[in-house]
């Protein structure tokens, strides 16, 4: 990911949390670091058109719960954690469909994938987190990382 | 008259969220149906009076694009007009949807004001 994407990547992801899901979002300065402790989603969706690309987002069940009761208006404890798979899915494609505009413009169609979930373990967390294709964000205080590899 | 609703899309926490926006819009609103995918979705419309579809593009087994070729196949395009909710920006896309029959296409995340709004100017106010 060169500088240029990666400022198309941490305004959109920022824009999408904010008026998605309500939620604040910074970049850690490089001393911090995340405590990858909780139980964490991996979730990924590809993009097929002009260009061939593969987003990601890793983060905890607590932040997609959050997101779920952010989204839909309610406490975190009342049915929220329910959600919290589909409210990721649902962020990833957000992200992703405005993602490939802010990258290529509105003309080009590309097809995007049906998201896939997994669950990971910090260990995983922590090799993504210093991957130079993943970007790390704090989302009202938790750690989230968004990964972008593009291929032609 | 009260509107029913059909909202087609994979995601539940959108389903959710689509109704609760419906309610929110100050529109007279019946019945909410929902569905998982376009299959789902032409069940439902073979078994239920719907005003309007709200539907999403990318979903399994039938996408939004097959559910309208299959809608307008079938002519039920004109009964039951078709808005589209989706992430996908392309205007190319947009276009040919439109030109499938499509009446009106809202981009996620979307504002109770834009549901009203389109709903208004397909069925007007109820």
């Amino acid at each position: 990911m060169n500088n240029t994407t990666k400022d198309i990547v941490r305004k959109v992801v920022k824009d999408v949390l904010e008026r998605f899901a309500f939620m604040f979002v910074d970049e850690p300065d490089g001393s911090e670091k995340a405590d990858w402790s909780d139980d964490i989603l991996h979730a990924v969706i590809s993009f097929n058109g002009e260009f061939r690309g593969r987003l990601s987002i890793t983060a905890p069940v607590s932040f997609c719960t959050e997101v779920t009761a952010n989204v839909l208006g309610i406490d975190p404890e009342e049915n929220a954690g329910e959600m919290a798979c589909d409210a990721l899915r649902e962020l990833i494609n957000i992200i992703c469909g405005e993602l490939v505009v802010a990258l290529y413009g509105n003309k080009p169609i590309f097809n995007l994938s049906i998201p896939t979930l997994d669950r990971i373990d910090s260990d995983r967390c922590r090799t993504l987190s210093a991957d130079p294709n993943h970007l790390q964000f704090s989302a009202d205080g938790t750690p989230i990382l968004v990964g972008l590899s593009i291929t032609e | 008259m009260a509107y029913n609703i059909l909202v087609v899309d994979d995601s539940r926490i959108v389903r959710t969220v689509v109704s609760k926006t419906l309610h929110l819009t100050g529109i007279d609103i019946g019945e909410i149906f929902e569905a998982e995918n376009g299959q789902e979705a032409l069940e439902r419309l073979e078994n239920h009076w719907i005003d309007i579809v709200f539907a999403d593009i990318n979903m399994p087994v039938m996408n939004g694009e097959e559910m309208v070729e299959k809608m307008a196949q079938k002519k039920m395009l004109d009964e039951t007009p078709v808005v589209i909710i989706s992430t996908d920006r392309s205007v190319t896309r947009i276009e040919k949807l439109l030109s499938k029959g499509v009446r009106a296409y809202l981009n996620k995340p979307f504002t109770p004001e834009s549901v009203r709004d389109v709903i208004i100017d397909i069925l007007g106010q109820s």
